[in-house]
């Protein structure tokens, strides 16, 4: 199954980090490579285990998520850099 | 070398981690109270210094506590600061001789990457493994030789919140030599692929090490599914707020009766043993009816404090930021926001400083012009006096009256403030979209030692206060309430005319429509400086005006005799808005770099204050007849 | 008239206070640094010499914190610290 961007993702989700995309054209302006590299120093890096523990509502923002040991909340926007190789469902 | 090593060259000492390893809470046991706070040259952002000496008093250190970062490329101007006092960039600022790198050892992965990054600069460094309590009684292992051989610099555990925590990492600085004087780093920041490898090297290391990470806790990761659910979650934070304004009137009953039977009985006392004149009455109607009657809020000022503290340190607060991050940014805010402004509802000041968290500078400014909203503790003695005298004490199904009405308070000042915020937003400071990107801390049961020690120096400042500026004001407002003395053959109080009468007859044409009597309208004035100081001068202007003798404690009763009940609401609704105190006008202008601000801030929140207090009194007075 | 002589000073010592309290740190600064002037001329006593000095310490300690309810230091000005360490 090809990766899917995080923010496509719900509540339950579980699997990898597989990529972070530093693209500007689906992610904005200038601030989004900022929020990339953000990412990517946060830890989503490919092989990180990655789990939605919650959303505001589903397909709403924010969303908490799982990276490892560590949560955190972030906006679909912000998800949409991270793709996730996922596992269960 | 000899043995007053300290009179030679301090060693300079940075702290740097990333948020909430405990960074500050270390600073603080290594330095106790010798810390001195100022800001770094030219820019609004915080510089805390302090100085410690080793442990065999054979050197001292001169320590700073840079902000909090998560990486070296900045993404808010703490972390620039930050990343250029490292690289020895700021101007007037040495490059450090030595780093103290601040890990949360329950979140190694998170803090490691920054420790490469930091290690590749080549400043001499020691990691304090911090937390290393709370780490090993959830079950994580490490080695921490094999740790201190794969990363290449010495490794130490250190405790902050426990008394003597900090001793290994003041053992080891002791044993190494004094790196002296260091050229400017070279940096460059680093791309995509090299942070990516860095973080294969932190799980290498790890893994080399031996890191053993538990799961986390059951009982946590229920407990965020309950905290972050989207009904629980919302519900949960309402209740908590109920439940902290209910405590602030029903705990802090007792202990204000106590501390108000003691200022009356010292107030009869003196009247007792000095003749009627002027020293009496400076010292029973200035001294003890304007500094003692608001030296009666402290308890519930404390009270206050215990659940912000508390909130502070469980790690509810980023949560709440999440639950609230819709609500914020539907009037054009981010969640993050949402911390500085939970603190100013203790005090606005250092939740204008809090901003500095905020990246976008207009975020930044919207936000901190909503923030005197917040309603500050400052206020808390002026509620508490008029909802005393006026709301009874009655229960409302599982709710009290008077802690409700407080509540309805609160809430007041933050509906203004996201109205205020979404004009804002949309007229001048309109911005891009801004990203929400924040860690939720794992939860912590709070340090009772911390929350004591937080409450004593709330305590020890809410004293002095009183003691000093407080108790000046009031010396003063006693004098020209005293003087002139009344004509001979005149009729009324004396104060009516002293220069204070003549001062609140005049305020009074301005403050009439809102159904202030000319008291009010002249307690406001010293009330610039410090709000409570409004209680204060009541207490002395209203323990003048009457031959009642005993004052303190007559305050409310005499409030709820005199005013009416329009008048009463009309004055809490001028306090949800009112003016700032001066200290905050200060802080505005310091972080917006001009007075436009706060000039603006003055001017707007005067008209929302006026005009709520004119609809109030006018809409309160046809009601109630 | 001894009491009207207390009254004076504990009034006039607390005008002098709130309102050093409620300057600005600029103003306090300006006024440390005249009393400094005027105790560095001929006809200056001692001990207005160290008054000079502990208003210049004082002048940039906060007090500029008028909220009984915070410790910040809203006033504090940008500091250089002394080179060289």
């Amino acid at each position: 199954m090809p990766p899917v961007s995080l923010a496509a993702l719900h509540k339950g989700a579980r699997g990898l980090v597989a990529a972070v995309r530093n693209d500007s054209q689906s992610l904005g302006d200038e601030a989004q490579s900022t929020v990339s590299r953000r990412l990517l120093e946060l830890g989503f890096v490919p092989g990180e285990s990655i789990e939605v523990i919650e959303e505001i509502w589903p397909g709403g923002d924010p969303m908490a998520v799982r990276l490892g040991n560590t949560t955190f909340a972030l906006r679909r926007r912000e998800a949409s850099a991270v793709f996730v190789e996922t596992s269960e469902r | 070398m000899t043995a007053h090593a300290h009179t030679l060259d301090p060693m300079r000492v940075a702290l740097v981690g990333v948020p909430n390893s405990g960074k500050t809470a270390l600073f603080n046991r290594l330095t106790g109270s010798r810390q001195k706070v100022a800001n770094y040259a030219g820019v609004t952002v915080e510089r805390k210094e302090g100085a410690f000496v080793g442990p065999h008093r054979q050197r001292l250190y001169r320590v700073l506590d840079l902000p909090g970062a998560y990486s070296l490329t900045p993404t808010t101007l703490d972390e620039a600061i930050t990343r250029d006092f490292l690289l020895g960039r700021l101007a007037d600022e040495p490059a450090p001789e030595f780093v103290v790198c601040v890990v949360d050892a329950t979140n190694l992965r998170l803090n490691l990457r920054l420790v490469l990054e930091l290690r590749d600069l080549g400043v001499p460094m020691v990691v304090a493994l911090n937390m290393s309590d709370l780490a090993e009684s959830r079950g994580y292992r490490l080695d921490h030789a094999l740790l201190e051989r794969e990363l290449g610099v010495p490794v130490v555990e250190t405790i902050a919140v426990e008394h003597g925590g900090d001793r290994h990492l003041l053992e080891k600085l002791e044993s190494l030599p004094h790196p002296g004087p260091r050229l400017p780093a070279a940096w460059s920041e680093p791309s995509f692929e090299q942070i990516q490898r860095t973080h294969r090297e932190v799980r290498r290391i790890l893994q080399a090490a031996g890191y053993i990470e538990p799961l986390r806790q059951r009982a946590l990761s229920r407990l965020d599914e309950v905290v972050l659910h989207p009904i629980a979650g919302p519900a949960i934070l309402a209740a908590v707020l109920f439940f902290v304004f209910q405590a602030v009137f029903s705990w802090a009953a007792v202990p204000m009766a106590l501390i108000d039977h003691a200022v009356s009985w010292t107030g009869g006392l003196i009247r007792q043993s000095l003749p009627d004149g002027l020293l009496r009455s400076l010292l029973v109607d200035g001294v003890i009816g304007g500094a003692g009657s608001v030296l009666v809020f402290l308890p519930q000022i404390l009270i206050l404090f215990l659940f912000i503290i508390a909130l502070e340190d469980s790690g509810y607060l980023p949560r709440a930021a999440y639950l609230l991050d819709r609500l914020m940014g539907s009037v054009g805010l981010s969640g993050r926001a949402f911390i500085p402004l939970l603190s100013s509802f203790a005090c606005a000041v250092p939740g204008i400083m809090a901003t500095r968290t905020i990246p976008n500078l207009r975020d930044r400014l919207a936000t901190i012009m909503i923030a005197p909203l917040m309603t500050c503790s400052a206020r808390l003695p002026v509620y508490a006096l008029i909802i005393a005298a006026f709301i009874s004490n009655r229960p409302v199904g599982p709710f009290n009256l008077q802690g409700l009405v407080l509540f309805t308070l609160y809430v007041a000042g933050i509906l203004a403030a996201m109205a205020v915020a979404y004009l804002l937003k949309r007229t001048a400071l309109r911005t891009a979209y801004h990203p929400l990107l924040l860690e939720l801390p794992e939860y912590h049961w709070p340090h009772v030692n911390n929350l004591l020690i937080g409450l004593w120096e709330r305590a020890k400042v809410f004293v002095r206060r009183v003691g000093t500026i407080i108790l000046a004001l009031m010396i003063v407002l006693w004098f020209l309430s005293s003087f002139p003395t009344p004509p001979p053959g005149a009729t009324g109080p004396p104060i009516v005319y002293s220069f204070a009468g003549m001062l609140g007859r005049a305020l009074e044409h301005v403050f009439a429509p809102l159904g202030f009597n000319w008291q009010i309208s002249l307690a406001l004035v010293p009330g610039l400086a410090a709000r409570e100081v409004v209680v204060g001068a009541l207490g002395t202007v209203y323990s003048l005006s009457t031959s009642a003798h005993d004052v303190a404690s007559t305050l409310a009763p005499m409030v709820a005799q005199t005013w009416s009940l329009a008048t009463a609401l009309s004055l809490l609704a001028w306090y949800v808005f009112a003016p700032q105190c001066l200290s905050t006008l200060v802080v505005v202008k310091r972080e917006s770099n001009s007075w436009r601000y706060p000039l603006f801030m003055v001017a707007y929140l005067f008209a929302l204050a006026y005009g709520a207090s004119f609809i109030t009194y006018r809409v309160a007075s046809a009601l109630l007849g | 008239m001894l009491e009207g002589l207390i009254v004076a000073i504990v009034v006039l010592a607390a005008s002098a206070y709130a309102a050093w309290a409620l300057m600005p740190v600029s103003a306090r600064l300006q006024l440390a640094r005249t009393v400094a002037g005027i105790a560095g001329g001929p006809a200056a006593p001692p001990w207005l010499g160290r008054l000079a000095a502990r208003l210049e310490r004082a002048a940039l300690r906060r007090g500029g914190g008028q909220c009984a309810a915070c410790d910040a230091r809203p006033a504090a000005p940008d500091r250089r610290p002394p080179a060289g360490g």
